[in-house]
């Protein structure tokens, strides 16, 4: 069992997505699966519900009929800013928060503590977390690549943060900022998409350097890289960032959540991601709140590896949680 | 697993007018259809004529020029849209028609560039049997 001190483990749906899309798996086969998975709730609005950005009567009906039947708790409803949703300009502030309002009320209305921002939506912070007061909850940005810990956006949010000094907004570090290389995985997705061997090398140096995003597709294209192999680094600089565990420190008054992406479990570990620093880091800064176990791999059996990515988290808990 | 088909399987269906086909995009989320970059259809290898297709989605349908101003109209991730081809004669029953598709849907989050952004490219290529 986990030490009662240390953190939660829990599973966020986004996990089952591929099983839940070709309908191998329905919303009610998750919320059961739910209750072996940690037993923590993490959804993701406009995957796991009809209706959004609205939360119909019916769901919520449905949502907290399967909590209560399972024995489950909400943790994060994940929200979207979307501000590229239309195909001429950027959407504005005012319609930005428009989008969101009932985003926020229907995830409190399920009973939601917490509400994964993007970070697009920082333009209108001060109008949001007066609305989470209004439906008690708190709100974190989250920080997913091509975001780190170290990036400037990081910073100026980290700022803001600091500046409105409101416990109801916060962040959630996506464990894929803390990665030490690129999944073979997401290599051979490249292959199969016919990225030829040079781009993947040049790719995986590039990355191995530390290359910004924006340099690597333009290096790409400038070595013949086509459509598909610049969405491809695209996705790469979307799942693998190069942050130290050790920063958490830096935010440990700011965590609201965390999301426990992983893309593989070899031999009880995430090769690619550093797992067990992590681990130790949110024990030694107390943190008390939920991860979601949160796969984002290849096909596979996705219950399997969920339960095998909480296994290795409650290793790592019980060995830095009990000294 | 099964993968999501973006051409639902056995959807072709002669209609008084034409045809039509179902379709899905291969994501994980669902988007408003001002998401929508390209759609385009082939059939036996001919292109169809933008204007010949109609999409319908939510119990209603429209023109793809239309697409661009759909902000509040969502495909939910689990619903297939149905094209409304009109070609009428185009597809005869009982034979077999070749259909190719690519549809490309923005990530609504994700920029690669000044004014650009990533597409979501799905593109899939079958035979089916009118019905």
């Amino acid at each position: 069992m986990e030490s009662a001190a240390a953190f939660r483990v829990g599973i966020s749906f986004h996990t089952f997505v591929q099983d839940y899309i070709s309908f191998v798996y329905s919303f009610e086969d998750m919320m059961e699966m739910a209750s072996v998975l940690g037993r923590g709730v993490e959804i993701v609005g406009p995957s796991n519900h009809r209706g959004f950005p609205e939360v119909t009567d019916e769901f919520e009906r449905t949502f907290k009929s399967g909590v209560d039947r399972y024995g489950l708790i909400p943790t994060c409803y994940g929200s979207y800013s979307d501000p590229f949703m239309l195909p001429d300009r950027d959407l504005t502030p005012a319609e930005m928060y428009e989008y969101l309002v009932p985003q926020l009320k229907g995830a409190a209305k399920l009973g939601f503590p917490v509400v994964r921002l993007q970070y697009f939506s920082h333009v209108i912070a001060e109008k949001l977390v007066a609305l989470a007061e209004k439906l008690d909850l708190k709100l974190g940005y989250e920080l997913h690549t091509p975001l780190t810990l170290e990036s400037d956006t990081v910073a100026m949010l980290r700022e803001q943060i600091e500046r409105i000094g409101s416990n109801r907004l916060g962040l959630i570090p996506d464990f894929g900022i803390f990665a030490r290389s690129i999944s073979q995985h997401h290599l051979d997705q490249g292959r199969r998409a016919g990225v030829g061997e040079d781009l993947i090398a040049l790719a995986q140096e590039l990355w191995a350097t530390g290359t910004s995003k924006h340099d690597a597709v333009e290096a790409v294209q400038e070595a013949g890289g086509d459509e598909r192999a610049v969405s491809w680094v695209n996705m790469l600089w979307g799942c693998f960032g190069r942050s130290d565990p050790a920063k958490l420190v830096e935010i440990r008054d700011h965590i609201v959540h965390c999301h426990g992406k992983f893309y593989s479990i070899v031999d009880g570990d995430e090769p690619d991601l550093r797992y067990e620093e992590v681990v130790k880091v949110l024990v030694d800064i107390g943190y008390t709140g939920w991860v979601s176990t949160e796969y984002e791999g290849g096909p596979t059996d996705t219950f399997t590896i969920a339960m095998a990515h909480q296994e290795m988290m409650n290793r790592y808990i019980r060995k830095y949680a009990q000294k | 697993m099964s993968a999501v088909k973006i051409i639902e399987d056995d959807s072709l269906r002669v209609t008084p007018s034409g045809f039509e086909i179902k379709v899905r995009y291969r994501w994980y989320r669902t988007l408003p259809l001002s998401c929508m970059e390209y759609l385009e259809l082939a059939v036996d290898g001919e292109p169809v004529d933008r204007e010949c297709i109609r999409f319908a989605i939510n119990g209603k349908s429209y023109e793809l020029h239309e697409m661009a101003d759909l902000v509040e109209e969502y495909w939910f991730i689990l619903d297939a849209a149905t094209l409304q081809v009109e070609l009428p004669g185009r597809i005869r029953p009982g034979q077999p028609h070749r259909l190719d598709l690519s549809l490309g849907m923005r990530a609504p989050y994700i920029r690669t560039g000044p004014g650009r952004f990533l597409t979501i490219i799905n593109r899939y290529s079958t035979t089916q049997v009118a019905a």
